[in-house]
C-alpha cells in the first residue's frame, strides 16, 4: 500500500464541492499463456492503471474515468461538472459505517512468484496430453492471471486497501471425425493457490474423453425431463435462475417488479436456502472483504425455508428501498462504477440423499458438467457441457447439445429434493452483466432435483 | 487535417517504437486514445453522466524470430513497456511473419463533425427524447438506456515504416424496457452503433413499441418443427458459426466444417454474406486492420458458394497464403482474426409482413437466451426464447414463453431456407433481413 497515493487521494476528495464523492484507484498487473495444439497462442503480460470518481450532487451522480493518475483534482472536477449536467435526480446513498482498513489476502502459492516460462511448461503439457489422445484433433489450453492492488476512499472518511487475486487454468479438447466436430472444456481457478492449477492431467483427460464421447452421442430429445443437476451445475442454476433476480437494481425503480419479489413470498420447499456472500468462505472466486463501496461483504440469506427473505444491495439501491446495503456493490474495474453483482452465491445443503433422488426416475437427466448462462429476468438458460439420460434410476448415455430453459417462478417451485453433499464449484466461474463481463463470482450447491425442466432438442 | 489528438496519439506511438528501434529486430506499436461522454438512464431520468479519458498501449516485438506482446494503460515508461515485451519474446512463439510496410488502403468516413462535438446536454436532451417516446406509450414500462459519444485516436506505427493514424466518432445507444405484471415480464433491449446518431433512434423506440403491443397476449405453441422467422438481430446467431467456420485458425487447425469446401455451394444460392470495412460512418471501419493490413469488400458466401476465408498475419503465414485484413483487436489485447462490418443480403423485395404471409402456424423470434454456448463451430444452436410470437396463419397472435428453439446452422441454411426479407435492420456494425427457416424443432409445453 502506496500512503503517498493515499494522502493524494483523500486530498482530493477533500476539495469535492459535491454532497458524497468517492475514489477508486486500480493496479492491475495480468500474465496470459496459451496454447492452441503445439502453437503458443498467447504470451504475454500487460499492465493497467486507472482510476474512477463518482461526484452525488442534487440526486444525480457524475463520473470521471481515467488512465492517467495525475490531477486527481482535476478529475473531480471535472465529475462534479458532470453531475451538474444531470438534472435533479432521485439518487440517495444507505447510510455505511466508514471503514479503515488495508486487506492482505492469504495466499498459499503466489501465481506471481511463478516465472511466465514455468507457467507456458504446465499449459504446453497439458495440451500435449490432450492432444495424445484418441480422436483429439485439436486442444485449447490457458492460464490467465491478474493481480490487484485496489484502493477506495470516500468523503464519509472511509479508506480501504484490498489486494484481488485472480487465475485461471481452462482447458478444452476438440474431437473430430469427418465433417462431426466436439468440444469439452473445463476449468480451475486458482488465484489463491498456484498449487491447483498444477497436476491436473485428470482434467486434461476428462476433457478429452468426454469430447470423444460426444462424437457419438445422439442430440437429445426436446421436451419436458426431470432433471438432477451435478453440485457445479446447481451452482450455475441458482445464480442464473434466481441471483440476477435478486439484484435489486432491477427493482429499486420498478414498483410492479418490487411486488413481484416482495419479501415473505414463497418460492420453494421448506428446505431451499439460498443464501449470497462474500465474506463468509475464504478462497472463493467472489470471496472479497469489502465490496467497491467499501461496504462489508455480509452473508445474505435470499431463501430461507422457501421463502424470500432478501436481497442484494448497493448503497444507492439500499437507499432507494430503505433497506440496508449488503456489500454487493461490485465493479469489474476501474472503468466502471459499482453495481449490484453476486460474490459467493449457493443453495445450502438439504435434506435427501443422491441415491433416493435418482432412483425413482425412469426417463430424465442427469446434468453433470456445466457450460454458459443467461438470464433475461424471469426466465433464464444455462447450457450442459456433460449431460446424461437416466434411465430407470441409473446414469446412462451421454447426450449433447443440452440447453435448459425455465421460468424463475415455476422451477424454484418445482426443487422436490436437495441433497446433503454440498461443495462450491471448483472452476474459474464468472458473470457478465449490462456492459461489464467477466466479474469473478463464486457457486456452490449440493445435487439438486428439479421436475419438469424445458429442454430444447430434436422434435 | 490531424487533429491534435490524433497527432498526440501518433506521438504517442513513435515514443514507444523509437524506445523499441535498436533494442529488437522488428517492433509494432498499436495506441488507442479517446474521450467519450456517457449518459445513463435509469426508469426513464438520468442517473448519472460520466467523462472517460482512456490510452492503451500494446506493443509487439519479433526478437530472433520469436513473437512478444506487452500491453499498458502506463504510458510514462516506453522503456520498461520494451524490455517486458522482450522478456515474453524470449521463449515466445516463432514469428514466420514480418509487419507489414506501408500500404495504401480506402479512406472510409468515420468522423463526424456533430458527434465530435456533442455536448452532454444535447446527449441528455436527445436521450429524455426517445425514453420519452416509449415511456409516453406505455406508463407501466420502466425504461433504461444508455446513449455515449466518444473520439477515438488509433495510430499503427511499425519498424517497417507503417504508418496508420485514424479517427473516429462512435456513438452508442442502448435501450432496455421492462414491463412487469404480477408474474408476467416482458423484457425487451435494443442498441445502435455508429459514427452518428441519425434518424435510426425513432426506428429503434418504433420496433421496441411494437414489441410491447404484440405481447399485451400471452398464448401457446405445440412442440414440434414448424416455420421460425429471426429477427435480423438473430442473424448473428447464424453469423457466428460461419464466421468460426471461416476463420483461417480454424482451417489451420483441422477443425473448420468448411475446410476443403472454398468455391463450393455450402449454402441456399439466396443466401450472400458479405464483409466490409469500407463503409462510411460505419463503426469497425477504417483504411487498414490492426496490424496494418488494407481492408477491402470481402465476399464470405455468394450465392450460397464460399468465396473465402479470413486471415491475420499470423494465420496467414501458417497456411502460407497472404493475410486478408483481417487482424482486428481490442485495445489491450494481441489482434485475433475477426471480421469487420457484416451484411448479410437482403431480397430484393418483401417485408417482414410478406415474408410471414404464407405462414400457417409458426414462430417469430426476437430474442433468445444464451446465445453461444452451444456447439457453435459445428452448428449447432439449442436456446430458450426470452421473446417470441406465434404467428397464425399470417399474423402475429400472441407472446409465447416457456418454449425453445433448436437446429444446426449449416443444415438449416443448406435445406430449409424459407426465405428472406428485403427489409433489414442494423446494429452496430451488422446489418441483415428477417430470415425465414422451414423445420426448425421448437420445444415447448
Amino acid at each position: 500500500m502506496d500512503s503517498n497515493l493515499r494522502d493524494r487521494i483523500t486530498l482530493a476528495i477533500k476539495g469535492s464541492k459535491a454532497d458524497f464523492t468517492d475514489i477508486r484507484l486500480e493496479f492491475i498487473e495480468t500474465t496470459s499463456v496459451a496454447y492452441r495444439g503445439d502453437k503458443l497462442e498467447d504470451y504475454l503480460t500487460g499492465r493497467d492503471v486507472g482510476g474512477i470518481v463518482r461526484a452525488l450532487v442534487g440526486g444525480s451522480w457524475g463520473m470521471s474515468s481515467f488512465n492517467n493518475l495525475a490531477g486527481l483534482e482535476d478529475r473531480v472536477s471535472e465529475a462534479y461538472a458532470c453531475a451538474l449536467a444531470a438534472p435533479e435526480g432521485n439518487v440517495r446513498l444507505a447510510e455505511a459505517e466508514p471503514v479503515v482498513d488495508v486487506v492482505r489476502v492469504g495466499i498459499t502459492r503466489d501465481f506471481r512468484q511463478v516465472d511466465l516460462a514455468a507457467k507456458q511448461e504446465l499449459v504446453k503439457g497439458y495440451s500435449n496430453t490432450i492432444r495424445s489422445q484418441p480422436a483429439i484433433q485439436d486442444a485449447m489450453v490457458s492460464f490467465r492471471d491478474r493481480y490487484s492492488d485496489v484502493y477506495y476512499a470516500n468523503s464519509e472518511g472511509a479508506f480501504v486497501f484490498q489486494e484481488r487475486p485472480y487465475a485461471v487454468l481452462g482447458l478444452t479438447a476438440i474431437a473430430r471425425d469427418g465433417a462431426a466436430v466436439e468440444r469439452a472444456s473445463d476449468s480451475i481457478a486458482c488465484g489463491f493457490d498456484y498449487g491447483l492449477a498444477e497436476g491436473r492431467d485428470d482434467i486434461a483427460l476428462e476433457v478429452s474423453a468426454r469430447a470423444k464421447e460426444l462424437l457419438t452421442s445422439e442430440t437429445i430429445k426436446g421436451g419436458r425431463y426431470p432433471v438432477i443437476l451435478s453440485p457445479r451445475m446447481a451452482g450455475l442454476f441458482v445464480h442464473e435462475a434466481f441471483g440476477h433476480l435478486s439484484e435489486s437494481d432491477f427493482l429499486a425503480d420498478n414498483p410492479e417488479a418490487q411486488k413481484m419479489m416482495t419479501l415473505g413470498r414463497r418460492f420453494g420447499e421448506g428446505f431451499l436456502n439460498i443464501t449470497d456472500g462474500g465474506g463468509s468462505t475464504a478462497g472463493l472466486r467472489g470471496t472479497l472483504k469489502y465490496d467497491d463501496e467499501g461496504v462489508p461483504t455480509a452473508e445474505t440469506h435470499l431463501v430461507r425455508e422457501g421463502t424470500l427473505v432478501g436481497r442484494l444491495h448497493s448503497r444507492e439501491t439500499a437507499g432507494k428501498m430503505e433497506e440496508k446495503p449488503t456489500g454487493n456493490a461490485r465493479a469489474t474495474f476501474y472503468r466502471y462504477p459499482p453495481i449490484v453483482r453476486m460474490t459467493n452465491t449457493c443453495i445450502k445443503p438439504g435434506p435427501h440423499r443422491f441415491d433416493d433422488m435418482i432412483s425413482d426416475i425412469e426417463l430424465g437427466i442427469y446434468a453433470k458438467i456445466g457450460g454458459g448462462g443467461q438470464t433475461f429476468l424471469e426466465n433464464f438458460s444455462f447450457a450442459s457441457g456433460g449431460s446424461y439420460m437416466i434411465r430407470n434410476g441409473e446414469v446412462a448415455e451421454l447426450v449433447k447439445d443440452v440447453n435448459f430453459g425455465g421460468n424463475l417462478f415455476t422451477t424454484l417451485a418445482n426443487i422436490d429434493a436437495i441433497a446433503d453433499d454440498f461443495t462450491w464449484l471448483a472452476g474459474g466461474s464468472s458473470c457478465g452483466k449490462g456492459q461489464e463481463m467477466m466479474l469473478p463470482v463464486g457457486m456452490g450447491a449440493p445435487h439438486v432435483r428439479v421436475q419438469d425442466v424445458l429442454i430444447g432438442g430434436r422434435s | 487535417m490531424s487533429s491534435r489528438r490524433l497527432m498526440a496519439t501518433e506521438d504517442l506511438a513513435a515514443r514507444f517504437l523509437e524506445a523499441a528501434v535498436g533494442r529488437t529486430a522488428q517492433a509494432e506499436v498499436h495506441v488507442v486514445s479517446s474521450d467519450s461522454s456517457n449518459i445513463n438512464f435509469t426508469a426513464g431520468r438520468v442517473r448519472a453522466v460520466d467523462a472517460a479519458q482512456r490510452v492503451n498501449v500494446s506493443l509487439r516485438v519479433i526478437n530472433n524470430g520469436r513473437l512478444g506482446f506487452y500491453t499498458t494503460t502506463d504510458t510514462s515508461d516506453p522503456a520498461d513497456a520494451v524490455e517486458r515485451a522482450l522478456e515474453a519474446a524470449d521463449k515466445g512463439q516463432p514469428a514466420d511473419f514480418d509487419f507489414p510496410g506501408p500500404s495504401d488502403g480506402p479512406d472510409p468516413n468515420t468522423f463526424a463533425d456533430e458527434t465530435a462535438s456533442l455536448t452532454q446536454q444535447a446527449l441528455v436532451s436527445r436521450g429524455e427524447a426517445l425514453l420519452g417516446i416509449v415511456g409516453a406509450a406505455n406508463p407501466d414500462v420502466v425504461v433504461d438506456g444508455n446513449l455515449s459519444s466518444r473520439i477515438e485516436a488509433t495510430a499503427l506505427l511499425n519498424s517497417s515504416g507503417c504508418r496508420v493514424a485514424r479517427e473516429t466518432t462512435p456513438v452508442t445507444v442502448f435501450l432496455s424496457a421492462d414491463r412487469v405484471r404480477e408474474n408476467d415480464v416482458a423484457s425487451v433491449y435494443s442498441f445502435y452503433s455508429a459514427c452518428r446518431l441519425g434518424g435510426d433512434l425513432d426506428t429503434i423506440a418504433q420496433n421496441l413499441l411494437q414489441t410491447f403491443r404484440w405481447a399485451e397476449r400471452n398464448t401457446s405453441i405445440k412442440s414440434g418443427q414448424m416455420p421460425v422467422v429471426l429477427n435480423p438481430r438473430l442473424a448473428q446467431v447464424l453469423l457466428m458459426t460461419i464466421f468460426m467456420g471461416v476463420d483461417g485458425n480454424n482451417l489451420n487447425r483441422g477443425v473448420s466444417p468448411l475446410a476443403d469446401r472454398l468455391g463450393e455451394r455450402v449454402l441456399d444460392p439466396r443466401i450472400s454474406i458479405v464483409e466490409d470495412g469500407t463503409l462510411d460512418m460505419w463503426p469497425s471501419s477504417s483504411s487498414h486492420d490492426s496490424e496494418g493490413v488494407p481492408l477491402r469488400t470481402t465476399p464470405i458466401i455468394e450465392d450460397g458458394m464460399l468465396k473465402t476465408f479470413l486471415y491475420d498475419l499470423r494465420a496467414a503465414a501458417e497456411a502460407g497464403v497472404e493475410p486478408t485484413g483481417h487482424g482486428h483487436r481490442h485495445p489491450g489485447y494481441p489482434p485475433r482474426v475477426a471480421p469487420s462490418n457484416v451484411i448479410f443480403r437482403p431480397a430484393q423485395q418483401g417485408s417482414f409482413q410478406d415474408l410471414i404471409a404464407d405462414i400457417e402456424e409458426g414462430l417469430y423470434v426476437e430474442e433468445l437466451i444464451g446465445v453461444g454456448n452451444s456447439n457453435t463451430i459445428a452448428g449447432a444452436f439449442s436456446n430458450p426464447v426470452a421473446m417470441a410470437f406465434k404467428i397464425e396463419r399470417g399474423e402475429i397472435t400472441g407472446r409465447v414463453k416457456d418454449a425453445s428453439i433448436m437446429g444446426n446452422v449449416y443444415d438449416l441454411l443448406r435445406d430449409d431456407l424459407g426465405g428472406i426479407s428485403a427489409e433489414t435492420r442494423r446494429f452496430g456494425s451488422l446489418e441483415a433481413p428477417f430470415i425465414l427457416l422451414d423445420n426448425v424443432n421448437v420445444a415447448s409445453k
